[in-house]
């Protein structure tokens, strides 16, 4: 398979991928579904900055990585604060491990050819804030425990201006 | 014992106005006091500062001139109240007295507010600063042996509370994104865990504010030095502390959770306070505060259409606020999480912090050339031969903060040292 074709198969995975996680995200009103996808979400957007640290070309792809890790490590500090507290006593505990779907979309970076890299990344990370953003409105909305919605609240204006900034980026390429 | 201020019946507030006179509180005896009476006196004072700012910040944000008008016209009973209470305070009690005071205020006061916690979560963030203000304590004992005061720091505290090192001041400066914590929600939360936030928020505000006003009457460089340094502590307590509270509630909510916290506590200094002539004061300020409670509930139902009841419990505060001895508790504190730094919401051993995190940066920058807050420990050793120290339940349960201990070997001095030699 030509490394062109490759990056397009990965990007049409990634982007049916991130579908079907915003569809999922819309539905998530359960408190153990969020915590999942929350989780899972801080768990993506450390481990794929870690990797544009690496292999991103520009400047400004290592300097939003570098957000990406600072603001996405509050949020994963915010959530297992929020999950010490007796509000959401009962709620089951956030995953150690990336989802198949995440592993993919990693798996994808790691293996981007040096000139492809930051448009694909800039790519995975339009797709996952928008699922970010579309489950932390959703939830902070109609989410079934208060603290959680609270995190909601907390994380959604965060996540709405990463995804305006990778949007404007983006479009920059 | 429990009270529920809903339940009672104030003074009208056109009978609360003072003249000068009643105001002007004869103040108590600084060689006579019992340490608790000006504990309280200190923290009531906070807490009727905080009352203040709070509704000015409240009219400063709303265009509503008839809540502006009740606004204003409680704000003003809440100011000669404050006076009242602050004027306590003699005159002839010098500012480093009164620090140690302070001092003895955060270290009782968040022991107190820790064990009486019911969430897991916010006993960590109490415990967390609770061995700050313990640190900070032994540093001004230091500094008022050194500064030649006519007291010793024992003498102000009494047999009541230790003064040793707690997480060392130098330690305490961290980036300002790791003082900030996770909110509770007036919604889920219990309320003691809502009054125990609202009354620590007031009382290092309080403290803050303190240190930001008077640390600079001293002339002496390293007393100049420290209180500033302690002061900047502080406003990491109060970023640390206020950012526990639900920040979603409305202005009117929270005047009415305002006024409730007045009416427990000052019914809690009531209850235990050992002083005749100052526990009528704590009465005669609690039945105004009914009274400022029945005119929040009434503009909270009428304008927002909210009951307080629905928020506020039905037995109503269970046990009062108490300023008692906490020795025991601060040092199992200190030996489950004396090495504990904060990264995020987060609380850990500071060892698991990743060399490249934000705190060593901060770090180099505050304590280039030196802190303050170690400077005047070195210089009492090198002034009387030994650090200031007050222990009754032994040895320190640290070992290497014992004043003979192997300071070095210290998690945070061993960590700090490395990182910073890499920066």
């Amino acid at each position: 398979m030509t490394s062109e074709l490759k990056q397009t198969m990965d990007k049409a995975t990634d982007a049916l991928g991130g579908m079907a996680g915003k569809m999922t995200a819309a539905m998530t009103t359960e408190p153990d579904g969020f915590v999942e996808n929350a989780a899972m979400g801080d768990m993506y957007e450390i481990a794929a900055a870690g990797i544009a640290l690496r292999k991103g070309r520009s400047d400004h792809i290592r300097m939003m990585a570098r957000q990406m890790i600072a603001d996405h490590t509050t949020s994963k500090h915010q959530l297992q604060a929020a999950l010490e507290m007796n509000e959401t006593r009962g709620v089951a505990p956030p995953p150690r491990e990336l989802d198949t779907r995440r592993q993919t979309m990693i798996k994808h970076l790691e293996e981007a050819p040096e000139d492809g890299f930051d448009t694909m990344y800039l790519d995975q990370q339009v797709l996952a804030h928008e699922e970010t953003v579309t489950l932390m409105r959703g939830f902070e909305e109609h989410g079934r425990n208060p603290q959680l919605r609270s995190y909601a609240a907390g994380t959604r204006p965060v996540v709405e201006r990463h995804l305006a900034m990778v949007k404007q980026m983006r479009a920059q390429l | 014992m429990s009270f529920n201020p809903l339940n009672e019946r104030g003074i009208p507030l056109e009978r609360q106005l003072r003249n000068w006179s009643e105001l002007n509180t004869p103040p108590y005896d600084p060689n006579a006091v019992h340490p608790y009476t000006r504990c309280r006196a200190i923290f009531m004072n906070g807490i009727e500062v905080e009352a203040i700012i709070n509704s000015h910040q409240f009219a400063r944000h709303t265009a509503d001139v008839g809540v502006k008008q009740k606004l204003a016209l409680v704000r003003r009973i809440e100011q000669q109240q404050q006076k009242a209470v602050n004027w306590l305070i003699p005159g002839n009690e010098t500012t480093i007295e009164r620090t140690i005071g302070y001092e003895q205020v955060a270290v009782d006061l968040t022991s107190w507010l820790a064990r009486q916690e019911p969430d897991p979560y916010l006993k960590r963030v109490y415990e967390f600063a609770l061995l700050e203000d313990f640190d900070h304590l032994y540093r001004y004992a230091n500094l008022m042996d050194l500064m030649g005061d006519r007291m010793k720091a024992e003498e102000i505290t009494g047999d009541l509370t230790e003064i040793l090192p707690g997480r060392p001041t130098i330690f305490e400066h961290r980036d300002p994104h790791d003082d900030l914590r996770r909110p509770m929600t007036l919604t889920a939360a219990d309320t003691q865990s809502v009054m125990n936030a609202i009354t620590i928020v007031a009382a290092e505000q309080q403290t803050m504010n303190f240190y930001m006003n008077v640390g600079n009457v001293p002339e002496d460089p390293l007393a100049r030095g420290l209180y500033l340094e302690i002061a900047q502590i502080e406003e990491q307590h109060v970023s640390h502390y206020e950012s526990i509270l639900d920040p979603t509630l409305g202005w009117l909510t929270n005047l009415v959770l305002h006024e409730y916290n007045e009416c427990w506590l000052y019914w809690s200094c009531m209850q235990t306070e050992v002083d005749n002539r100052i526990k009528a004061l704590w009465e005669l300020h609690l039945n105004m505060e009914i009274e400022h409670l029945r005119i929040a509930c009434e503009m909270l139902r009428d304008i927002d259409g909210i009951e307080a009841e629905s928020f506020l419990p039905d037995a109503g505060m269970p046990e009062p606020m108490t300023f008692e001895t906490n020795k025991e508790y601060v040092r199992d504190v200190l030996r489950r999480s004396g090495d504990f730094t904060a990264w995020d919401a987060q609380f850990m051993p500071v060892t698991q912090l990743p060399p490249d995190h934000r705190y060593f940066e901060y770090q180099k920058v505050v304590n280039a050339g030196g802190a303050p807050s170690e400077m005047v420990i070195n210089r009492h050793r090198a002034d009387f031969g030994q650090e200031y120290r007050f222990a009754t339940q032994g040895e320190h349960p640290i070992e290497s903060l014992r004043e003979q201990g192997d300071h070095d070997s210290y998690p945070y001095h061993q960590v700090v040292t490395r990182e910073l030699e890499e920066v």
